[in-house]
């Protein structure tokens, strides 16, 4: 699969990979976008326009991992993207597909006792995953920029060191293969134990956003495992 | 996750025969085509895994052997095919020469990629065994494996190794999956589980 370059037409790389688009949204680019190539829309929009290719490259190709390129970035312009990720989660996704589930049980016919049980298992997951993203902005994300910001400025290291005493990214390294293992298991019950009476178009709307989902959030804990904790761990060395 | 990702990998720098090539593979039945001019772009694509079939300059191979499988080493399984750029006696098995039609190139190919996994440690029966049914049921019901041995009289690891079959053949890992599993398919009834703990 190629790489794009920033001088590549944003809207040819949309033509290749319409998944793309939630993506491009986060980094700050909305449709419309006529003839412009990567480097014209990032420089219309302030967007550093050497993440924005990283990005929708680790993105499109699942085995695509430059980390060398992706550590070079600061902290705050990932963190500024993972937030973006998870209020398109929460305002999104998760709502979204609430209603595919709604709609889903709403149709089907007889008895339904059995498939009320996707319900339950997705307010499961969803519980897990909106916890796991409030912890991360409650917690981990002003660790970091305040840890960032000494780095910057050392006049606040003590206070810093007074509001964290003890505290180290690696106590956060959280476990994201619990959530996807029950992504994964929730796409498999649908295709391959799913009882006959139920709506096919709305079962395969429902799938194809948990897909959708499982793609973005595996992508999501890869760059908040493979980029963001090496770099808390880099700027925690250099504070000492 | 019975059928691990299949994946062909070019590496080669001349750009004509990367393009070719990309081409000529749409007709094949892998799951992803990477492309790459030089065995250290390799560096950019890290935990390669699953089924690799490899596609390069015989030259090139052999001047990267040790680099190249010490990048595959999470692969599944890898295949060589070898690039012969001059019309020079090239070997029938496991090559592909500069001048071979697309059908002779695609059949190569996917006779490479079919062979995958060819080593009988593939599930074919995916029925559950009696004793495995006896360990889903326990679990469904929200028992821990420690009490599903006691229950079963059998040692702790047996019940794991179960576990790992049950999870293996019905593509069902979490135990909340599990027990969504055992009701779907009327192995427990739905009476019996308190969903609001289990699932």
């Amino acid at each position: 699969m190629e790489l794009f370059n920033e001088t590549n037409k944003l809207a040819s790389v949309i033509h290749k990979d319409h998944t793309l688009l939630p993506v491009i949204n986060r980094l700050g680019i909305k449709l419309g976008f006529g003839d412009a190539t990567i480097k014209q829309l990032c420089l219309i929009n302030n967007t550093d326009v050497t993440f924005f290719i990283e990005i929708i490259n680790v993105f499109r190709n699942e085995n695509y991992f430059s980390e060398k390129k992706l550590l070079d970035f600061s902290v705050t312009i990932v963190i500024d993207y993972l937030r973006k990720t998870h209020i398109y989660y929460l305002d999104y996704v998760l709502p979204d597909q609430e209603r595919l589930i709604d709609l889903f049980l709403l149709n089907c016919q007889n008895d339904c006792k059995e498939n009320e049980l996707i319900r339950k298992f997705y307010n499961k997951f969803r519980d897990e995953f909106i916890h796991h993203i409030e912890f991360e902005e409650r917690h981990i994300f002003p660790y970091i920029l305040n840890l960032n910001e000494c780095i910057l400025d050392p006049s606040g290291t003590n206070a810093f060191r007074n509001e964290y005493k003890g505290f180290s990214i690696k106590d956060f390294e959280q476990e994201h293969n619990d959530m996807d293992e029950k992504m994964f298991d929730l796409e498999n019950i649908l295709i391959k134990y799913l009882p006959p009476n139920y709506d096919l178009n709305i079962g395969n709307s429902l799938l194809a956003s948990l897909f959708m989902f499982e793609k973005d959030m595996k992508n999501h804990s890869r760059i908040e495992d493979k980029i963001l904790t090496p770099k808390v761990r880099q700027l925690e060395k250099m504070l000492g | 996750m019975n059928t691990p990702a299949n994946k062909i990998l070019v590496i080669c720098n001349s750009d004509i025969v990367l393009k070719g090539l990309s081409e000529l593979l749409t007709g094949c039945d892998s799951d992803e085509i990477i492309i790459l001019h030089h065995p250290n772009d390799l560096i950019d694509y890290p935990n390669l895994s699953g089924y690799l079939l490899l596609i390069i300059p015989i030259q090139l191979f052999e001047l990267n052997e040790e680099f190249l499988k010490r990048m595959f080493s999470n692969a599944r399984e890898t295949k060589y095919l070898f690039l012969y750029l001059d019309d020079q006696n090239p070997p029938a098995k496991d090559s592909l020469n500069l001048y071979d039609n697309q059908s002779s190139v695609v059949n190569k190919v996917n006779g490479c990629l079919g062979t995958f996994g060819e080593r009988g440690d593939e599930i074919i029966a995916n029925e559950l065994t009696k004793r495995e049914l006896d360990v889903l049921q326990l679990i469904s019901k929200g028992l821990a494996n420690k009490d599903v041995a006691d229950k079963l009289s059998i040692s702790i690891h047996t019940v794991i190794s179960h576990r790992k079959n049950i999870s293996e053949k019905t593509g069902i890992k979490s135990a909340s999956g599990l027990t969504m599993y055992a009701v779907l398919k009327k192995i427990i009834d739905i009476d019996e589980i308190t969903t609001s703990d289990l699932i």
